[in-house]
């Protein structure tokens, strides 16, 4: 379920080429994902309803094969509690996602399907879905309307998607992008009955510019519902650099424990 | 009589300004109602609010538990839908139950909903770990469908709490916003229940839970506000109409107190408050406290005016003759009242502020209104022998009184005695479901709730343990299952879902060969990254910082008795959790039942400051301590009869019976200040002897009795309400009343004859 998370938690947060044909969203969606590889440490920080922060550490390793597989591992680092929880995640084109979960205190690691849309993914605000909302963007398979508008002052196309899987938490999503750096901006989650249940928001004054790319080294996802918040926070961040192939495989992540 | 200048100079102006306070009360009563009712749309503004805000205490422990729950966890002020059939766990059901589910999901205000097909699934199949809503496939053949019903019964999280037992029922749960208004609620509701019906096809289906059940209340409530009260004014007015007969004596106290009545309520809504399930009586309360006033104006006009006084002489006479004790009365009533607003909930001080206002208004109008009335309108005086009637009923009435003081006291006695033997038996209970007939659909599914699943009463147990993660501890999550058993175990309660379930369902999902020797993690660390890497709804039973948990159990308790028993119970437990946890119960019916009790008990607290408030007052105005404590007597006889009544009869003290002591009171004492400031005045004429009890039962007897036979009237018509309790209330109040009268011209009598009684004013003239 998390390589949809990090594809698009990349994708927010590693961008697009700021030098892209602005033409259309279809041309910004295009340029969303790096090309090879991505490489980038995320700081999260929780904050409750009360008031109350959690904050962890992450390195996220991705990678997308030349058959289309996309292959994500998360690297849990802080805090304590936490830290050595791996989960490598298999997205196959046109295939539920298999993730291989693996503890520290676990003999082995654990092969998990299923889709779990709601389910939140690391203890954060992300649901599996939100992820997965990025690749049915980018496939425009349910985007239903487009137009142009602005921003906080800045030029925007304004897409909204009809989710149709039976599973789906939200009856539409609305996405911001922006047109100069193709960067969603602001994505908007409504509920069944239409309320606003969370908003995704990259912090404009946080996008830097890594190789030609535009990078959101900030985001917040707003749960309306919960009333909390989760704030990512992206480092060290590497687009096409070589990974080892041997990273993703089930032999090293059980190897380094 | 009350001569003093001011008085004199105060009913002189009164009489003489007729049109004046005409115009003044319409005006007053026009801008009410104008406040209450939205003509355009012909309706009423202000409505039941079925809400439990208004039952909250203001404070306390209760109160902190309760919002601390609320800020960490999922509401768990309900709605509950179910199906039940013998082929639930078919594709077709199944399916059906679903589109339910997602059909609820998209009406606005519903902020979620729990059922089969969105809950939490984490199981291991080929050696695979799947996690999925549990009805992520709505199932395609009746294998799959029987596999999917296994699959349910053996989920701790699901069974018994969205999915019976037998695996013929399921459950949905729907949380609402808690800024819907009753209105939406309602209509919420409505369109739950129609969705429901369409999609259950021949399945047995209903809708149930405490958040329908105070809903259905509200909708009775708000039927009843405006229809029984009406109907009881009427009855009021019949009863005095056929004893009257007079225009102004039946209209005078009807716009008296119907222009009270409606500028309570109108500064009651411009306040910002809303009706609610005790401020509901408000307007009956005012209405009948106020008619006593004003029915005592007319009968004493009557009676001056036979004497061959112009109307508005006697008008004039009967209201200096009246000020004194319907003034102190009123002003009794409204302290007594008012005292309710030392108590710590909000709908209860709201209740007593108003009704204390509305008291006074009341008092006001029926001291203006009625006698400037009665010297404008036309008449003709009584006949006379109306009066001889009466002279010779007060003679013989005093005549038997006094020959039989012995019998009397006796009789008296015994009934004291068997009353506080039969008080020793009363049960204070509010049992909700009382109020609708047993065939009724909202006690019906109810029951049906508490039969099929583990139990329609949610109550919420936090655990906390003063430090961050600490329920990701094995040991703490030891206690915690542990603590689950011990409740599962008790009588009262149908299931117990708790954190410890949910790890030890993730433990034996994702590491399945650990599970099979442990029933929970072995580290703090695992249990920690199984929670971060099961994905579940983890908020349900873990706050953020890790360091409270809530397991929720469903209790079979029916009333409010049953479910503060059953939580002293648990509490008691708690008590002996390791010295690091600290244990609460809370929950909103938890809170409601404890409120509903504490309300109760307010009552009795409010009875006595009342009790304590009127002998203080008597004391001085007659300046006898002796004086004081002899007016209590006739109206606590009254009340002890009404608590022997209520041990006797299979009615509990609750929220509705514990109003009656008050009530009654307020209204009963007038008949007692009538009478000893009459007999004050009439034994200087006729001596303390029985001359002088004849002629002051001569002047009481007829505004008594017709104001207690008057608000019987009233009290009995609120029987027509389709609410049990109200009309329990209606019955215990008339009874009460009647026996309140029989001692005021018995009892009375006698413990004023032969004593000196001097009110303080005449003292020093």
């Amino acid at each position: 379920m998390n390589a949809r998370l990090a594809c698009l938690l990349l994708a927010l947060l590693a961008g697009a080429n700021v030098h892209a044909d602005e033409t259309s969203l279809a041309g910004c969606a295009a340029r969303a994902l790096p090309e090879h590889t991505m490489r980038q440490t995320q700081t999260v920080t929780i904050t409750s309803a009360a008031g109350w922060q959690r904050e962890s550490r992450r390195t996220v390793y991705w990678q997308r094969f030349d058959d289309g597989t996309i292959k994500v591992l998360f690297h849990v680092e802080r805090p304590k509690t936490e830290a050595g929880l791996k989960l490598l995640v298999v997205q196959k084109p046109a295939a539920d996602p298999v993730i291989h979960v693996f503890s520290p205190d676990m003999n082995r690691a654990r092969r998990v399907v299923g889709s779990g849309a709601s389910n939140s993914v690391l203890g954060t605000d992300f649901t599996f879905e939100d992820a997965l909302y990025l690749q049915r963007f980018l496939g425009t398979a349910e985007r239903v309307a487009v137009q142009d508008s602005t921003l906080d002052g800045h030029a925007v196309f304004v897409a909204e998607t009809r989710p149709e899987a039976d599973d789906s938490a939200y009856s539409r999503i609305r996405t911001f992008v922006d047109k100069h750096s193709c960067l969603p901006m602001k994505t908007e989650f409504y509920g069944h009955n239409g309320a606003l249940d969370k908003t995704l928001t990259l912090a404009r004054d946080a996008v830097i510019d890594i190789h030609g790319h535009a990078v959101a080294t900030r985001m917040v996802m707003d749960n309306h519902l919960r009333k909390q918040r989760t704030e990512l926070a992206a480092s060290e961040i590497e687009i096409d650099a070589p990974l080892p192939p041997s990273l993703f495989t089930l032999a090293e992540i059980e190897k380094s424990h | 009589m009350h001569d003093s200048g001011r008085v004199r100079a105060a009913t002189e102006w009164v009489v003489a300004h007729p049109r004046l306070i005409a115009v003044l009360s319409l005006l007053v009563l026009g801008l009410s109602l104008l406040r209450l009712f939205d003509f355009e749309h012909g309706r009423a503004r202000v409505e039941v609010d079925p809400s439990m805000a208004a039952l909250l205490p203001r404070d306390g422990a209760a109160l902190a538990a309760f919002q601390r729950a609320h800020e960490n966890f999922p509401d768990d002020d309900l709605l509950f839908v179910a199906w039940v059939a013998d082929d639930l766990f078919s594709p077709a059901r199944l399916g059906a139950f679903k589109q339910l589910t997602r059909r609820i999901q998209t009406l606005p205000g519903v902020v979620a909903v729990e059922s089969l097909a969105t809950a939490y699934d984490a199981r291991v199949e080929d050696d695979e770990t799947v996690i999925d809503p549990f009805l992520r496939h709505v199932p395609h053949s009746d294998a799959q469908a029987a596999q999917a019903r296994a699959r349910a019964l053996a989920n701790p999280l699901l069974r018994g709490q969205l999915v019976s037992k037998d695996g013929r029922g399921a459950l949905i749960a729907v949380h609402f916003a808690p800024t819907l208004d009753s209105q939406a609620l309602l209509a919420r509701i409505d369109d739950i229940r129609h969705a429901s019906r369409e999609l259950a096809a021949d399945a047995e289906q209903f809708v149930s839970g405490p958040l329908l059940v105070r809903v259905e209340i509200s909708r009775i409530l708000n039927r009843d506000v405006y229809r029984v009260t009406p109907l009881a004014a009427l009855a009021t007015l019949l009863v005095s109409a056929v004893a009257l007969r007079s225009v102004g004596g039946v209209l005078l106290p009807l716009l008296a107190n119907g222009t009270a009545v409606m500028a309570t309520l109108a500064l009651f809504a411009a306040a910002g408050h809303g009706l609610n399930f005790v401020t509901a009586i408000l307007p009956p309360v005012v209405y009948v406290v106020g008619f006593a006033y004003a029915i005592h104006v007319v009968s004493d006009f009557d009676r001056v005016y036979q004497s061959g006084m112009t109307r508005r002489a006697a008008a004039a006479a009967a209201l200096r003759e009246v000020f004194v004790p319907v003034s102190l009365t009123a002003i009794t009533t409204a302290i007594g009242f008012a005292s309710l607003a030392l108590t710590d909930i909000a709908s209860i001080r709201d209740f007593g502020l108003y009704a204390a206002l509305g008291t006074l208004l009341a008092w006001i109008a029926a001291l203006t209104i009625v006698p400037a009335g009665l010297a404008w309108l036309p008449g003709a005086p009584r006949p006379p022998r109306e009066g001889r009637f009466v002279a010779r009923v007060a003679a013989a009435l005093a005549r038997f009184n006094l020959e039989h003081r012995r019998a009397l006291w006796l009789f008296y006695a015994l009934v004291t005695v068997a009353a506080l033997w039969a008080a020793s038996r009363i049960e204070v209970d509010t049992r909700v479901l009382r109020n609708f007939d047993s065939s009724r659909a909202v006690q019906r599914d109810f029951q049906r709730i508490a039969e099929i699943f583990d139990g329609p009463v949610p109550l919420q147990i936090l655990i906390d343990a003063g430090y961050d993660d600490a329920f990701k501890e094995p040991a703490k999550l030891r206690a915690v299952a542990e603590l689950a058993n011990w409740l599962r175990a008790e009588p009262g309660i149908g299931g117990v879902y708790a954190l410890s379930d949910y790890v030890a369902l993730l433990f034996r999902a994702l590491a399945p060969e650990q599970a099979a020797s442990a029933a929970l993690p072995a580290s703090t660390r695992l249990v920690e990254q199984l929670l971060l890497a099961g994905g579940g709804n983890l908020a349900l039973y873990l706050d953020a910082r890790g360091r409270t948990t809530m397991l929720e159990v469903r209790a079979t308790a029916l009333s409010t008795a049953a479910v503060n028993e059953l939580a002293a119970r648990i509490q008691a437990h708690l008590a002996q959790l390791p010295d690091d946890l600290h244990g609460q119960v809370t929950g909103t019916s938890y809170l409601i039942a404890r409120s509903v009790d504490d309300i109760t008990g307010d009552q009795l607290r409010s009875f006595a400051c009342a009790l304590l408030t009127t002998f203080v007052l008597l004391s001085v105005v007659f300046a006898s301590v002796r004086v004081g404590l002899l007016a209590l007597v006739p109206n606590l006889l009254p009340i002890v009869l009404f608590f022997g009544l209520l041990g006797a009869v299979p009615i509990p003290y609750d929220l509705s019976t514990s109003l009656v002591a008050d009530s009654v009171f307020g209204i009963a004492i007038d008949d007692t200040v009538v009478f000893m400031t009459c007999y004050a005045i009439e034994s200087r004429r006729h001596g303390r002897g029985r001359a002088g009890i004849e002629a002051t039962l001569a002047v009481i007897l007829r505004p008594a009795t017709l104001t207690t036979l008057a608000l019987c009237a009233g009290f009995v018509a609120l029987m027509a309400g389709e609410l049990r309790s109200q009309a329990e209330f209606g019955l215990l109040a008339a009874a009460t009343l009647l026996f309140a009268w029989l001692l005021d011209i018995s009892l009375t009598p006698l413990l004023c004859h032969g004593r000196r009684i001097v009110p303080l004013w005449d003292r020093y003239r």
